[in-house]
């Protein structure tokens, strides 16, 4: 074995080593990958060139035991020849359970299979029922192969985007596709907050933006404060059922009544006149007429579109995003006359109708300088370089919002909120509550998300009970319900009664969604089906964590140690990390586990220490650190 | 300066009603610079939970601190005078009075010839009814004891009152004042 390597106090025990980070749109038409090289985010392209990955997978029965499996473009020429086995916009069954499925104003033509339990709609394909988690990881696997290729070595994180009204079902199902698809997800990241790093890296901007994303299946606005380097999101509206998707639509129906077609429209009819929606809606963009000829089975029709008339088609559906974006305003409470610069992005605010209803709700001409198709997932690679560590992160700050209130039901079906909409994340709220009944020795909680009084309104996104009250008669007890939600916009539940200190903690995981357990196992079939070594690729994560935590704690020694720590709390550190170091290079992974957690447990008082003088170096401006001296100066 | 800290003491404040917005404002920037997970993104596991506790504590400081009706809810409840929502106290009838007239006006304001002038207008005088409130309980919480506690109280419930009507008029506005 190797001599131990000691490095010079206060030195990095590694050179700095870049690592590899890529920021990802996952969206509902099309996904993309993008990251830092040499100074600059660029899109990352497929071996032709294409940057736009198409969000279609197609499944094709098992030939040989192996899955038939294809993504974008080659998936895509599938969806009218065979529409069943297609998978087109499963952005927007993300974090739905069947019963939304069911209340979609348009119809999908895929078969869903029956689930016990899990309420989530299961697509039956020709290679076996896949979850909307599934096919969303299929498309994650493919960015994430892509982005190893241009950058030479493995993933070491990626940051995903979601719209920022994305609730939390829907962000829970992005982060578990991504965990499925074997990323490490450094944070999932609003995309109008994306789309501003993008611009305001770019343009050294200062004062109040607006952020108008309209994409293939998502509507979001966001209202921005920037100001040096810090991007403070203020508001954020949106609806996640509405986009260019619903352009195409409109413009199917029309085509479909102006043909006088009586009969039942197939699948393959269904996915041909979208099909051709969208190539008219793109050729509107620049021209102002379009003739079509569209030819399926005995189906038949020949026509002209004027934009005008495609304009009148969407007036309603635009103007549903204008009224979206007055409210954003006024929760940001500022004035339309407060913002400096609106930003468009989204393939969608390619429409002219849509710039025009913009232009005139904000008075000010849109800014489109950077490709509304590319801008989101280049602002993803931004962020993403810098948490994993390439780029300092004293430049930037991101402060983002909970899009929807989250609270529990209460006495009568109301929903009590506990967490409001546009409050900055990471934030926690605790709110007391007590029994209703004499003797009542256990409280269903249901936690729900959304802005309406009544619980029947909102989206119920968990239920537990807390057992073991101690009986009292009504109103004594004293049940504190706190709730945390994370800088990833995930919520996490805890309630304890006070008079007895039973608690309950939960990690909210929406009742149609993936148990941990089972995301770990597909993890592990895939794997397995990878013909990989299960064991040897934990022990490699295992390792990997160990050396980061080595790091982190020797970094922190060396630059607070003397200062905040007595001889015998480091040598309590010190002890803890030798035995960290001496399991990490052995291959017992239950080891190296057993000896993080108590590294972590030996150094948490030390960790806390550090915070507390962090903010107290913030608050008087001075330098808390007298020891640490500048190794380049 | 630990997570114990009240909020005045987090943000390095004067423990008193009426404060600087700019400096509060400023200290927020400072604390989220240090307190933001995403400066931990390549921290521990441990540090990356402490760095979420910390934020959200600075977060939901912030949160307090910035209304002006959460701030006095807060510092009644530093000088143990919690509000009880159940115990509804007689209130001052004119104030009453004044509030249901005021409400009223709401309901009715969907079939004036000019809504948008009339909510303006009741907009306009529960920003001054809660500018009242708010000079009010400031002298209030500083000569706060236990003889004049319920007056403080009661200030802070005619606060709630104005800010349920206020968030009202923003709902009418929303309904009302678009296509």
């Amino acid at each position: 074995m190797a001599l131990l390597q000691l490095s010079e106090p206060g030195m990095s025990p590694k050179p700095h080593q870049r690592k590899n980070a890529v920021g990802i749109d996952l969206g509902t038409t099309h996904s993309l990958v993008a990251s830092v090289r040499s100074g600059s985010a660029e899109v990352i392209a497929d071996i032709q060139g294409r940057k736009l990955l198409p969000s279609v997978v197609h499944y094709a029965s098992a030939l040989n035991g192996a899955e038939q499996i294809t993504v974008g473009d080659d998936a895509r020429v599938k969806a009218v020849s065979d529409p069943l086995n297609t998978i087109i916009s499963i952005k927007r069954l993300m974090g739905r359970g069947v019963d939304d499925v069911s209340t979609f104003d348009h119809h999908m033509p895929y078969r869903f299979a029956e689930q016990n339990g899990t309420g989530m709609p299961i697509i039956e394909t020709a290679a076996g029922n896949v979850s909307p988690v599934q096919v969303s990881a299929e498309i994650l696997k493919v960015l994430a192969q892509r982005g190893r290729e241009a950058l030479g070595d493995e993933l070491d994180g990626a940051v995903i985007t979601v719209p920022a009204y994305f609730d939390e079902a829907q962000r829970q199902a992005t982060k578990d596709a991504a965990t499925l698809a074997g990323l490490n997800v450094l944070r999932l990241l609003n995309e109008p907050t994306a789309a501003a790093i993008a611009y305001g890296l770019d343009q050294q901007d200062e004062g109040i933006i607006a952020v108008y994303d309209l994409g293939g299946g998502t509507f979001d606005i966001s209202i921005l404060r920037l100001q040096a380097g810090v991007f403070e999101v203020l508001s954020t509206g949106g609806d996640t059922a509405l986009g260019g998707d619903d352009f195409d639509r409109a413009i199917a129906e029309w085509i479909l009544k102006e043909s006088q077609y009586d009969k039942d429209v197939t699948p393959g009819l269904s996915r041909e006149l979208m099909e051709s929606a969208r190539s008219i809606k793109e050729q509107l963009s620049g021209l102002d007429s379009v003739n079509a000829f569209i030819q399926h089975g005995d189906f038949s029709w020949q026509g002209e579109l004027t934009r005008a008339w495609f304009d009148g088609l969407i007036e309603t559906l635009v103007a549903r995003t204008l009224k979206v974006c007055k409210g954003a305003v006024r929760d940001a409470k500022v004035k339309m006359k407060d913002l400096v610069n609106v930003v468009m992005v989204g393939g969608s605010t390619r429409v002219p109708y849509v710039r025009q209803r913009v232009s005139e709700l904000f008075g000010r001409d849109p800014m489109i300088d950077i490709d509304p198709d590319l801008v989101v997932a280049t602002g993803a690679a931004l962020q993403a370089d810098v948490l994993v560590g390439n780029k300092s992160s004293d430049d930037m700050l991101l402060l983002d919002v909970n899009p929807l209130s989250l609270g529990i039901e209460t006495m009568g079906g109301l929903a009590e909120k506990i967490i409001e909409r546009n409050v900055t994340i990471p934030i926690a709220k605790a709110q007391e509550f007590t029994t209703y009944k004499d003797g009542q020795t256990a409280m269903a909680v249901h936690v729900v998300q959304g802005e309406r009084e009544l619980v029947a309104d909102c989206r119920s996104l968990a239920r537990f009970e807390l057992r073991g009250i101690p009986p009292m008669v009504a109103g004594a007890a004293r049940i504190l319900v706190t709730f945390q939600v994370d800088a990833d916009g995930l919520l996490s539940v805890t309630a304890k009664e006070m008079t007895t200190g039973i608690e309950t903690n939960v990690t909210v995981k929406p009742s149609y969604g993936l148990e941990e357990e089972q995301i770990t196992q597909m993890l592990k079939d895939s794997i397995a089906h990878a013909k990989d070594d299960v064991h040897a690729r934990q022990l490699r994560e295992k390792q990997v964590d160990a050396e980061g935590l080595l790091a982190s704690i020797e970094n922190a020694l060396a630059e607070d140690g003397e200062m905040l720590l007595n001889a015998a709390e480091r040598n309590d550190i010190e002890v803890a990390l030798q035995r960290l170091r001496e399991v990490v290079v052995g291959d017992d992974q239950h080891a190296i586990a057993r000896e993080i957690d108590r590294a972590g447990q030996a150094s948490n008082e030390f960790a806390t220490r550090r915070m507390d003088a962090s903010i107290k170096q913030a608050l008087s401006g001075k330098s808390i650190d007298a020891i640490t001296v500048d190794k380049e100066g | 300066m630990s997570l114990t800290d009240n909020y005045f003491q987090l943000f390095d404040l004067p423990e008193q009603y009426s404060l600087d917005d700019n400096a509060l404002r400023a200290t927020y920037r400072d604390l989220q610079r240090k307190t933001h997970p995403d400066k931990f993104a390549n921290a521990s596991k441990q540090e990356q939970l402490l760095a979420v506790q910390y934020a959200a504590t600075v977060n939901d400081a912030c949160d307090v601190l910035t209304s002006s009706l959460k701030r006095a809810i807060y510092m009644l409840k530093l000088k143990g005078f919690e509000i009880d929502p159940q115990q509804s106290a007689a209130m001052d009838p004119m104030f009453l009075i004044q509030q249901m007239e005021l409400r009223e006006e709401l309901e009715n304001v969907s079939r004036v010839d000019d809504p948008e002038a009339a909510l303006e207008k009741i907009s306009e005088q529960l920003g001054k009814d809660l500018e009242d409130l708010e000079k009010c309980f400031a002298v209030q919480i500083e000569v706060l004891d236990e003889s004049n506690a319920v007056a403080a109280q009661d200030t802070v419930k005619k606060m709630q009152f104005v800010v349920k009507v206020q968030s009202e008029v923003e709902h009418l506005e929303h309904e009302l004042l678009d296509v």
